[in-house]
């Protein structure tokens, strides 16, 4: 009698006595929630089961392998990437529903901002430091609203954007700035945005995590910080002609004692953030009140983060690492058993974290090493003695398409191919950025597995 | 592959089989309640 694995199972349900559906679909199989990736056989031994138990197997609809539809050049390295469309955190925020056609956000190092249309048509460029734009690289830039973004890089400042679309095909939008953010003395690394509250948070290299209104009535910002205030600076006086409304932090908390790499928003509270720094450590912040109100230390410098709702009930929040993984932890649980699994399988940084719109359980991350990986939280396995705990294994890795033209660069831990940015919305696919200065989109093809 | 009568609920398992329950959370593929409990054969002679 032939071994049963998934692809079995999965025969088995789509046959014609049982779902006979119209078209083949593809299905993993959990047992006990975790996927399986061996025989039957091979699972009822391993678990100590014998023929007589009845298993439970739950079939869900196998992940679409991202394929690459697309990527648009730039000039310089991508820093940061972020989408607009119709099932965005933006869109859903929105007063009316967004039913254009999806933008992409690309910031970049040459200081710029780019909204893209899917197709790769620069739709608008923001200006640049002589017209109030950056006066140096971008770091970070969200959208705020289909009509607002939000950047900030290693000009230590905060820029709020007004997007407007193009008035005719062959023409160009714009990008003009509204206000802009001072308050931190050191470059700013990344920023969460919320739109309902108009609240943004920035985590920057002076170890500090920022909070910031959008409204004109926020604080007046820092004299001594303002352009022209270092008389040598050159490039803060041409900004300082431009006029465009400075405003300081709400409130700017002392969190970490390195530089702070990543903020996010609670998911469901906007009066809650998490941060994550150099220093080891992934914090939580209240925002009324600025403390921090819990700390997870971990044995890495926490470059990236974001949370999922495995299940849907609570919530994990997935910080990754210089030590090239991924680590989830349960805020919900005291500090000592606050790591849930280990996600493996990055030969460098991990340095960008997105949740996977498709799935309650899965995420995905950007790496120096030159790649994407798409992760679901159910299929992890026990841990080797030296990786300890729950591993997670990737179910996809999305390479760079310019690492393709050059192989030799690719295999020294990503160099010339380096990922600094990624971001997965339902609608458009995974869309990234990186050191070959391309925004990539993979998106999931109509591919079975069957 | 299947075994017709566990397909009926009446499940007789005989060497290197094992007893499956389908389930799912997905609307679109529910099993028809008759059809989520059924022999696989394992390859394993216990």
């Amino acid at each position: 009698m032939p071994d049963i694995r998934r692809y079995n199972l999965s025969q088995i349900l789509n046959s014609q006595s049982m779902l006979d559906l119209p078209s083949p679909v593809p299905f993993d199989i959990l047992i006990n929630g975790t996927f399986l990736r061996t025989t039957l056989a091979e699972y009822l031994v391993s678990a100590g089961l014998s023929s007589e138990t009845t298993l439970t197997l739950q079939y869900v609809r196998s992940s679409i392998p991202p394929t690459f539809t697309a990527s648009f050049e730039h000039d310089d390295w991508v820093s940061a990437v972020d989408v607009l469309s119709s099932t965005s955190p933006a869109a859903a925020w929105a007063k009316a529903p967004y039913t254009s056609d999806p933008r992409i956000l690309s910031a970049s190092y040459d200081g710029l901002l780019r909204m893209w249309s899917p197709s790769g048509t620069v739709l608008a460029t923001s200006v640049p430091a002589s017209q109030g734009g950056h006066t140096a690289g971008i770091k970070a830039a969200k959208f705020l609203s289909p009509t607002s973004v939000v950047s900030a890089g290693l000009d230590r400042t905060i820029r709020v954007w007004n997007y407007t679309a193009p008035s005719a095909p062959e023409t160009q939008g714009s990008l003009a700035p509204t206000m802009v953010l001072y308050g931190h003395t050191l470059p700013i690394d990344a920023i969460a945005v919320h739109g309902p509250s108009n609240r943004i948070l920035s985590a920057s290299a002076d170890g500090t995590i920022g909070l910031w209104s959008t409204a004109k009535s926020a604080p007046a910002a820092p004299a001594e910080l303002l352009p022209g205030a270092a008389p040598s600076a050159k490039r803060r006086k041409m900004n300082a002609a431009v006029d465009v409304a400075a405003r300081g932090a709400l409130s700017t908390m002392a969190a970490h004692g390195a530089p702070a790499t990543a903020v996010v928003f609670h998911p469901d509270d906007a009066t809650v953030a998490y941060s994550a720094s150099l220093d080891h450590t992934c914090k939580t912040l209240d925002l009324a009140t600025g403390a921090v109100v819990d700390a997870r230390e971990t044995a890495h410098a926490l470059l990236s983060l974001c949370t999922l709702a495995p299940g849907g009930t609570g919530h994990v929040v997935a910080v990754g690492t210089a030590a090239r993984h991924v680590t989830l932890l349960d805020p919900r649980v005291d500090a000592r058993g606050a790591s849930v699994m280990t996600l493996r399988g990055h030969t460098n940084k991990v340095v960008s974290l997105d949740r996977d719109p498709l799935s309650q359980y899965g995420l995905v991350s950007g790496s120096h090493d030159g790649t994407v990986r798409v992760w679901d939280v159910r299929a992890c396995r026990e841990g080797t003695r030296e990786e300890g705990g729950r591993v997670g294994e990737a179910v996809f890795v999305v390479e760079r398409e310019s690492g393709r033209e050059g192989e030799a660069r690719r295999k020294v831990g990503g160099e010339g191919v380096k990922v600094f940015g990624v971001v997965a919305d339902r609608e458009v696919g995974i869309v990234s950025g990186g050191e070959d200065r391309r925004v990539q989109i993979n998106a999931g093809a109509k591919v079975h597995r069957l | 592959m299947t075994d017709a009568a566990a397909q009926n609920g009446e499940v007789k398992r005989t060497g290197g089989q094992v007893q499956v329950h389908f389930v799912t959370e997905e609307k679109d593929f529910e099993l028809e309640e008759g059809k989520r409990v059924l022999l696989v054969p394992t390859g394993m002679l216990f």
